[in-house]
Order: structure tokens, then C-alpha cells, then sequence
């Protein structure tokens, strides 16, 4: 083993078969998948993320979300007993079509969030919770995210956009928390986040 | 031994004084050569040791068990093969799980009330909270409540449709949005989480099956906004 | 191949040895000095993060009166800074800037500089063009600055291991493939002779990294394939970048440092080669066992969980290997800082891949997977394993490149103690805490509120070994400065945990 042509040929071959079976082959059989279409609703599944909602996973990106949250239902998490209502059924392929790039996750410091958009379906609720999120958890350990938020002056009529908080979190008198844009993108992708429909590889439990 | 342990076998060369001044290449000193590199040994070699015999039983008894793994839970290969167990000739495990799923009777109180927990955590605890008591002024209770009790036509219809506006509950007005899960759910779903939630939280009353959630789809087919309780009443409270 | 008694000092050689090493001089230190600024970025990004997980509320905003200055100064600095530097401070932020600058700021920088060094004696030859080597230094921290601004100031991708943007990452990829094509030049013009198996893991190291690292960046970044086709793709490179780019640097350090220190040779050719093709071979296809259960085919997950139980081969091989060169020379580690460090990263690097075959097991990983059981895992393998193997082939390096001994043994003793404690009770408090959290998970009747609440005295702990890690990083970073600046000791022999004897 002194020539590099030698060496070079071992380590060329061992590492192009793994990448032939872990990167070409998954891309050519499952690289290119198209979502389910309902011929009587006319319903696509996955359903293409709104414009507002594709910034939203930019948001969810650009705070990384995902070192907490997973967004992924295994078999395991669905089998009897097993179930914290996170998924009617487990996750395939054609459920992260259009996420690119994938936020799969890979902690659950947090809970999974995979069908948080149908579990919690409320934007004010998600709202209070990103602001302080001990405010509906005491308990929890999330990050408040109040930089995703502007305190500003009541200008006569309070926005109707404005944040419902009690005691601690309240802001001062006179004053109330609205959403920035940003916010209100990353809510939309929350309340877009649904993988409870049923696909033929994939039937509900 | 290491480094340390011997004296340095050769001594510092001492420079002769008679060269004081004088520059010779020769003299190792005058080369800089830092001591950590004087006391180094030779640059490391391989051994010729054979592979130990019983190295070797280990390295096959790892290699048939990589075999047998990947020769059984290959799941078929096929992009679509997420179950790793389909492939087992044994089929013990997948065998009964697909003879559980088959043997249950599917309508069986049994299975309608797991079913129906599994709908009534995913969708509905939110709001409804899983000790189905809802939340004061904002969600209405389901345990105890006339409605899950006395008025299931009623309760089939809302969940297929949704509600909105002033309703009763035990007492109380509540006056919120619910969600229309028709879509979402199938005929088997919602006859499952209204048997559910008409038997748990000390709740006692007689099943719904999927078969009357489809009569109601048909019944409220050109329904395309959610219920109010006024119209809610012009339907029967029993299941036709 | 085996020479008679290696065991004394081979001063015949002394002088082309001491020709490289001034060679190598500029080059490995600006690795070296550029890796330990990251180390000590890396260690304030773990403490920030670990602090910021039981204690949600420490460090999310600036205080309010540098607030209100930042504010008073609009319009010459936007109001909206306040924002951004309160961004910063968030755990999704810190947590990949920690990551990032651990890995490829502290470890791959370390690395190449050990690297470099050791390509540069195994040839036997002085370190050829050293200023392309430097320059390569100079890009790849340029790349680390603008990456960790990316990922503080909201432009991470949020693709662990590939967070840096493309513009950002691009710069590591020149920096490093660079220094592949340096290693191949430095190779043909080597003095002719045996390759030593630490040449073979560097090698390849080298022609593998660039080739992983392109791949990953394309198919996720600049033509990017459809989610779970990404997700197999981010952890073949993730899981790569460990086997293939940190591991072989670690053996290859260990395979050079260990005999050579002890003065014996390396108990088996065979084992050597053996141990490096079967890891080749097994190694790259790993990267599925961060996905079981996940959204892909079941064939993926198997070969991946079957290649992951393989690698029991090459650890074990490599590992009879260490310990029969090591055997009668056991005392030794009561006196040498680099064998210590080296041989205890050596012990790790076993351990940690055992324990990961086992985590690779569907039935296990069940358990496992989503907790603080993989972070320990990575703990134990990135630091315990690799790091402490950097921090002993630095103890080596630095002294004959600076041409002075390290100062002070109390100071190397600080750092190897509390570096030692502080990784093993870390990877344990990590294991237990990471199982509860797995059991609570697996049982729906534990709510989420007493999993959370459960784990929480496991994560306090663990802050409190990062404070060990913390101390023992700053003890040998002010070391090195020392060292650069000129200030360690002349001469009188190498600076040993205990005196010589005689």
C-alpha cells in the first residue's frame, strides 16, 4: 500500500458504493415524488404551503426551531399507548415535498410538531405562547421569543392584532405587544403544519 | 522507556573555545535544533503481529449477524416499504400485528373507543382539554353535557359542519368558533370519537356507527357553513 | 519491519526532523492559535446553551439601558439592532453557533493543523509551499467569522452540521480542498519508503472530506432535492464528517503519537490495515441510524443500523492494536501529558463507538433517539474521543515549533483533571437524564410538564461539568499563548506530570 494510485483506488471505491446506496439511489427511488391529488375535492396532499407560510419556515429556519422540535412521527410514536395525540399516523416521504430544506429534527426537547397546526389550531394561542411561553406552560422551558414582538403605545383604539397576556406578562399600562411581520409568517406556518390525511402508502391508523 | 527516564545518552556537545566565534556547520548546536527534537526517537513503525485467531471468530459471528438483519428487515426495498418487519418469512412480528388488526372485530365497542381516543387526543383535547371539562367562557365541556348525552344528531352534524355563535351548555353560553372536521375525518373517525366521548368522564350512552355518521354526511350534504344552534335544532336530537 | 529497540533518541535524524518542523512552523500555528480562539467561542456558545435549557429566561435580551442607548442613536444605528443582538442571544441561535464553531472552528482547524504536521513528517520532507497552506488558514477562518454571523443574525439554514449559508461555506470548501491538493503534492514528493498507517487515514481523510462536504451542500443548498432525500443526505455527510474527516485524523494521531512517545512500535501491521479498510468500508454508510423511524423506506434505516453493528470490526481491531502497543508501557501515562491525553481520547473513541452500534438498534434507539442520550453519545465521541486527542498531539507539536518547553506542569494538570472529570460526568449525567427523558416519552401517560420537569436537575448538572470544561479550556489556551509569545521554558527537559527520576 505505498502507491497513491493503489490508496486512492480503496478509498474512491469504499466511499463511492455508500454514496451510490445512501445519496443516488434514495434520490432516484424516492427523490422524485408527486403529492396525492383527491379527485373529488380536487384536494392536494400535501397541500402547497401559502406565501406567508413559506416565509413562516423561514422564520422557523432562521431560529432553529428544530433543535428542540421534531417534526417527524415514527411507527413507535403511533402504536398503542404510545400516542401523545402528536399523529394519526407515521410520516413518509411524500409528507416533506415541499420542505426544502427539511426540518426534520432531531431532539424532542420540546414536542413534536409535525400536526401542530391541526392539535392547535389557534393563532392568538401560538401568539402568547411564542411571546412567553410560560404564560401557557408554567412549567415550560422554551425560549421566549419577545424580539419577534413590538411593545408599542395604544394609539386609541388597541390593534385588534394585540397579544392577550395576564399579570407578569402583560405589558405596562398603556401599552400593548403586537406581532411583526415575522411573527405572523412563522404562526401561519405553525397553523399550516397537518399531516393527518391518508395516503395510499400511508393509511391513517 | 519514555522520554525522561535515562539520562541523555549523549551529552551536550560543549563548544570548544578555541572556536569561539567561528561559525561550523558541523556542530549540532549551531543548527538551533530545539532539545524536544534532539530527545525524539525514531518516527513510529508497524509491528508484524498476526491477527489473533479468536479476533477473527468475532469478526464472522458480526458479519452473519449483519447478514441475517439485512436479509430480513429489508422491508421489500421498494420506496414505499416502511415497515421493516413486512419481509420476516417467520412473520411473527408483522404476522401479528396484521392478525390483530384483522381477528378485532373493527366495530367492536373496544376498537371504536381506542379509535375514538386516538381522534379525540389529536384533534379535539386541544381545546376541549383531555379531561373533556373545555375551558370556562371559551370551550364548551363535553363530560356531562346535554348535548353528548341527549342530542348525538346534533353532535354528528357539528362536528361534520362545525359551529358557531351563542350556545347553551349546561347552563352556560359559550360563543366561539368550532372547526368543520367533515373533511378531515372519515365516516369510521367521527363515529368513533362520538362513541368516545359520549362513554368516558362518567358520559353513558349508546354508540354511534360509522354508518349513521354517513347517513348525516348525505343528510347535511349542501351544508357549506358552520351551524348555529338555532339551526342545529331544526334537525332532530336522535339519530334518524 | 520492526527495528530493534526504537527506544532511544534518534538524534541521527534530529536534524531533518527539526528542518520540517521549521517548516511547518507559520502554517500549523495559525491552525493551531485560529483553532483555540474557536475552542473558547465554542465553549461561551455551550455554556450560553446550556444554561439557556433549564433556565429559559437567562441572557435573552440586552439590558435595557444599552437598549435605550442603541435606541437613542437612530438613525445612526437602526432601533432594529436591538432586535438583532436580542436574536443572537436566542437558545435556536446559540445552540448552532456552538456546533459550529466546536466542529469546524475548534476540531477541523486542530485537526488540519495536526494534519499538516503529520503529513509533513510521515513524507519526511519539509512542509512544501507553506504560504498556500497559511493562505488556506486565512480562508478558512475567514469563512468561520462570516458562517457564526450568519447563524447569530438569522441566516443559518438550520441544517445541522450545514448550517453556515453557501457564501459561507464555500470558504471552508476552497480553504479545504486546498489542503487536499497540498497533501497529494507533499505525498508524491515524499522520501521513498513504508507508508505508515497514520498517512493512509490522513489521506483519505483528505479525498473524502471535500467530496462529502460538496455533495451535502449541493443537493441541500444550491439545487436542492425533495425533504426526506435531504434528510438521508444531511446525515450521511453529518455522520461522515465524523467517521471519515475527525475520526481517521484521530486514529492517524493516536496510531503516531502512541508508539512514538513510548518508543515501541505498533503492535500489528495486519491490525492497522485491516482496522483502516474495514472502517472505510463500513463507516460511510452510517448516516441512516439518525433517521430511524423516520420518514424514509425500511432499507435505508437496515443498512444503515447493519453497517453501524459492523463497525464493531475495525473498533476492536484498532482497539487490540492500541492496547498490545501499549502493553508494559501502561506507567508512561503517569508522566507524559501527550500519551494521557491521546490514550485516554484512544479509550473513548472505543467506547463511543460501541455504545453507538448498540444505539443504532431499532429496540434501542426507540429509547434513545430525540433525547439527551445521542448528546452525551456526541459528547463522548467529538470531545472525550477527539478533542482530547487534539489537546495531546498539541502537547507534542507546540514545543518544537516554538523551539521552548510548556511552562508549567501544574497548569497542564489543571487542564487534563478537570478536562477528564468534566467530559465523563457530562457523558454520564447526559445518559441518565437522556433515558429518563426516553422512557417518559415512550409512556403517554407521563405528561410532557413531568418528563420536563424530571430531566431538569440533569440539565443543571451538566452546565456545572461545563464549567470544569470551561476551566480546563482557558487554562490551556492561556498556555498556549505563553508558548506563542515566546515565554516557555528553554530548555531542561520536556514538562512532564511528574519529575523525571535522575
Amino acid at each position: 500500500m505505498n502507491r497513491l494510485t493503489t490508496l486512492f483506488a480503496g478509498f474512491f471505491l469504499t466511499f463511492f458504493t455508500a454514496w451510490i446506496g445512501l445519496v443516488i439511489i434514495p434520490y432516484v427511488q424516492f427523490g422524485q415524488l408527486e403529492p396525492k391529488l383527491d379527485e373529488d375535492t380536487g384536494d392536494q396532499f400535501p397541500a402547497a404551503r401559502t406565501g406567508l407560510a413559506e416565509r413562516g419556515k423561514q422564520v422557523y429556519q432562521a431560529n432553529g426551531c428544530l433543535y428542540c422540535h421534531s417534526q417527524q412521527i415514527r411507527p413507535y410514536d403511533v402504536e398503542d399507548g404510545h400516542n401523545r395525540g402528536w399523529g394519526a399516523r407515521r410520516t413518509v416521504p411524500r409528507d416533506y415535498l415541499y420542505d426544502k430544506p427539511h426540518v426534520l429534527g432531531t431532539m424532542r426537547t420540546g414536542p413534536d410538531l409535525t400536526n401542530v397546526g391541526q392539535r392547535l389550531a389557534d393563532a392568538a394561542w401560538h401568539h402568547e405562547h411564542l411571546y412567553a411561553p410560560q404564560s401557557k406552560s408554567a412549567w415550560s422551558t422554551m425560549a421566549p421569543y419577545k424580539y419577534l414582538y413590538r411593545v408599542q403605545k395604544i394609539q386609541g383604539q388597541p390593534s385588534p392584532k394585540a397579544l392577550k397576556l395576564q399579570g407578569e406578562y402583560a405589558p405596562p399600562a398603556g401599552y400593548e405587544v403586537v406581532p411583526t411581520p415575522d411573527a405572523e409568517a412563522l404562526v401561519a406556518y405553525l397553523l399550516s403544519l397537518n399531516r393527518n390525511y391518508a395516503l395510499p402508502e400511508a393509511p391513517l391508523e | 522507556m519514555s522520554d525522561h527516564d535515562q539520562p541523555h545518552p549523549h551529552p551536550e556537545p560543549q563548544p570548544d573555545p578555541r572556536l569561539k566565534g567561528i561559525d561550523y556547520d558541523e556542530t549540532v548546536n549551531v543548527q538551533g535544533i530545539h532539545e524536544s527534537i534532539l530527545r525524539e526517537k525514531v518516527e513510529p513503525q508497524e509491528g508484524m503481529e498476526p491477527m489473533p485467531l479468536w479476533l477473527i471468530g468475532i469478526i464472522c459471528a458480526v458479519l452473519l449477524w449483519g447478514g441475517y438483519y439485512l436479509g430480513n428487515y429489508h422491508g421489500g426495498w421498494s420506496s414505499t416499504g416502511f415497515d421493516e418487519r413486512a419481509g420476516l418469512v417467520a412473520g411473527a412480528a408483522g404476522g401479528a400485528d396484521a392478525a390483530k388488526t384483522a381477528a378485532a372485530d373493527e366495530n367492536s365497542m373496544e376498537a371504536m373507543m381506542k379509535l375514538g381516543k386516538r381522534v379525540y387526543t389529536t384533534n379535539c383535547a386541544s381545546c376541549h382539554t383531555p379531561t373533556g371539562l373545555g375551558v370556562a367562557g371559551q370551550y364548551p365541556p363535553l363530560a356531562a353535557s346535554e348535548w353528548v348525552l341527549e342530542r348525538p344528531h346534533h353532535v354528528v352534524a357539528l362536528v361534520l359542519h362545525g359551529l358557531q355563535g351563542p350556545v347553551v351548555v349546561k347552563g352556560n353560553t359559550y360563543n366561539n368558533v368550532m372547526t368543520a372536521w367533515g373533511k378531515q375525518l372519515n365516516d369510521r373517525q367521527i363515529a368513533a370519537v362520538t362513541t368516545y366521548i359520549r362513554n368516558e368522564w362518567g358520559n353513558q350512552a349508546a354508540p354511534i356507527t360509522p354508518e349513521q355518521v354517513a347517513a348525516v354526511r348525505a343528510e347535511t350534504a349542501a351544508r357549506t357553513q358552520p351551524w348555529t344552534e338555532p339551526e342545529l335544532k331544526t334537525l332532530s336530537p336522535e339519530l334518524p | 519491519m520492526s527495528t530493534a529497540t526504537a527506544n532511544i533518541p534518534d538524534t541521527n535524524n534530529a536534524a531533518d526532523r527539526a528542518a520540517i518542523d521549521r517548516s511547518c512552523r507559520v502554517p500549523v500555528l495559525t491552525f493551531f492559535a485560529t483553532a483555540i480562539f474557536w475552542l473558547l467561542a465554542g465553549t461561551v456558545f455551550a455554556l450560553l446553551a446550556s444554561i439557556k435549557l433549564h433556565h429559559p429566561n437567562f441572557a435573552i435580551e440586552i439590558p435595557e439601558w444599552s437598549a435605550m442607548v442603541i435606541r437613542a442613536l437612530d438613525p445612526f444605528i437602526p432601533a432594529s439592532t436591538v432586535d438583532a443582538i436580542n436574536g443572537a442571544l436566542t437558545f435556536g441561535r446559540v445552540r448552532p453557533a456552538h456546533l459550529n464553531t466546536v466542529a469546524y472552528g475548534w476540531a477541523a482547524t486542530a485537526a488540519l493543523g495536526v494534519c499538516i504536521w503529520l503529513m509533513a513528517r510521515l513524507c519526511r520532507v519539509q512542509l512544501r509551499h507553506s504560504g498556500f497552506v497559511t493562505a488556506a488558514g486565512v480562508i478558512w477562518n475567514i469563512g468561520m467569522f462570516v458562517g457564526t454571523g450568519a447563524i447569530l443574525f438569522g441566516q443559518s439554514t438550520s441544517v445541522e452540521w450545514l448550517e453556515f449559508p453557501p457564501y459561507a461555506s464555500f470558504l471552508l470548501f476552497i480553504a479545504y480542498a486546498l489542503i487536499s491538493i497540498w497533501a497529494v503534492d507533499m505525498f508524491v514528493h515524499r522520501k521513498p519508503g513504508h507508508v505508515y498507517v497514520s498517512q493512509w487515514y490522513l489521506m483519505a481523510a483528505l479525498f473524502w472530506f471535500p467530496w462529502l462536504y460538496g455533495t451535502a451542500n449541493i443537493l441541500i443548498h444550491l439545487q436542492p432535492v425533495q425533504g426526506s432525500v435531504q434528510a438521508i443526505v444531511n446525515w450521511w455527510y453529518g455522520h461522515n464528517a465524523l467517521g471519515l474527516w475527525f475520526t481517521p485524523v484521530g486514529l492517524a494521531a493516536a496510531y503516531y503519537f502512541i508508539p512514538k512517545v513510548i518508543g515501541r512500535p505498533v503492535h500489528s501491521y495486519y491490525l492497522s490495515a485491516f482496522g483502516f479498510w474495514s472502517l472505510a468500508l463500513f463507516y460511510s454508510w452510517n448516516g441512516g441510524h439518525h433517521l430511524i423511524g423516520g420518514p424514509l423506506p425500511a432499507w435505508v434505516i437496515t443498512a444503515s443500523t447493519v453497517a453501524s453493528v459492523m463497525m464493531i470490526i475495525p473498533v476492536v481491531v484498532t482497539a487490540i492494536n492500541h492496547h498490545m502497543t501499549m502493553k508494559g508501557n501502561f506507567h508512561v501515562l503517569e508522566y507524559s501529558p501527550t500519551l494521557r491525553f491521546v490514550v485516554f481520547g484512544a479509550m473513548a473513541y472505543t467506547l463511543a463507538s460501541l455504545q453507538g452500534s448498540t444505539m443504532a438498534i431499532r429496540s434501542l434507539n426507540k429509547i434513545t433517539h430525540f433525547t439527551d442520550y445521542t448528546i452525551g453519545h456526541s459528547h463522548l465521541g467529538l470531545y472525550a474521543f477527539f478533542t482530547m486527542i487534539m489537546f495531546g498531539s498539541m502537547y507534542y507539536i507546540v514545543p518544537r515549533l516554538v523551539g521552548a518547553e510548556w511552562r508549567s506542569a501544574a497548569l497542564i494538570k489543571i487542564h487534563f483533571w478537570s478536562c477528564a472529570y468534566g467530559i465523563i460526568f457530562m457523558v454520564l449525567i447526559l445518559t441518565v437524564g437522556g433515558l429518563i427523558q426516553g422512557l417518559g416519552l415512550r409512556d403517554a401517560n407521563i405528561s410532557f410538564k413531568d418528563i420536563v420537569e424530571n430531566t431538569l436537575f440533569y440539565k443543571v448538572v451538566r452546565s456545572g461539568t461545563g464549567f470544569l470544561l470551561t476551566l480546563g479550556h482557558v487554562v490551556f489556551a492561556f498556555h498556549f499563548l505563553l508558548m506563542l509569545l515566546r515565554l516557555g521554558r528553554s530548555g531542561g527537559g520536556p514538562t512532564l506530570f511528574k519529575p523525571a527520576n535522575g
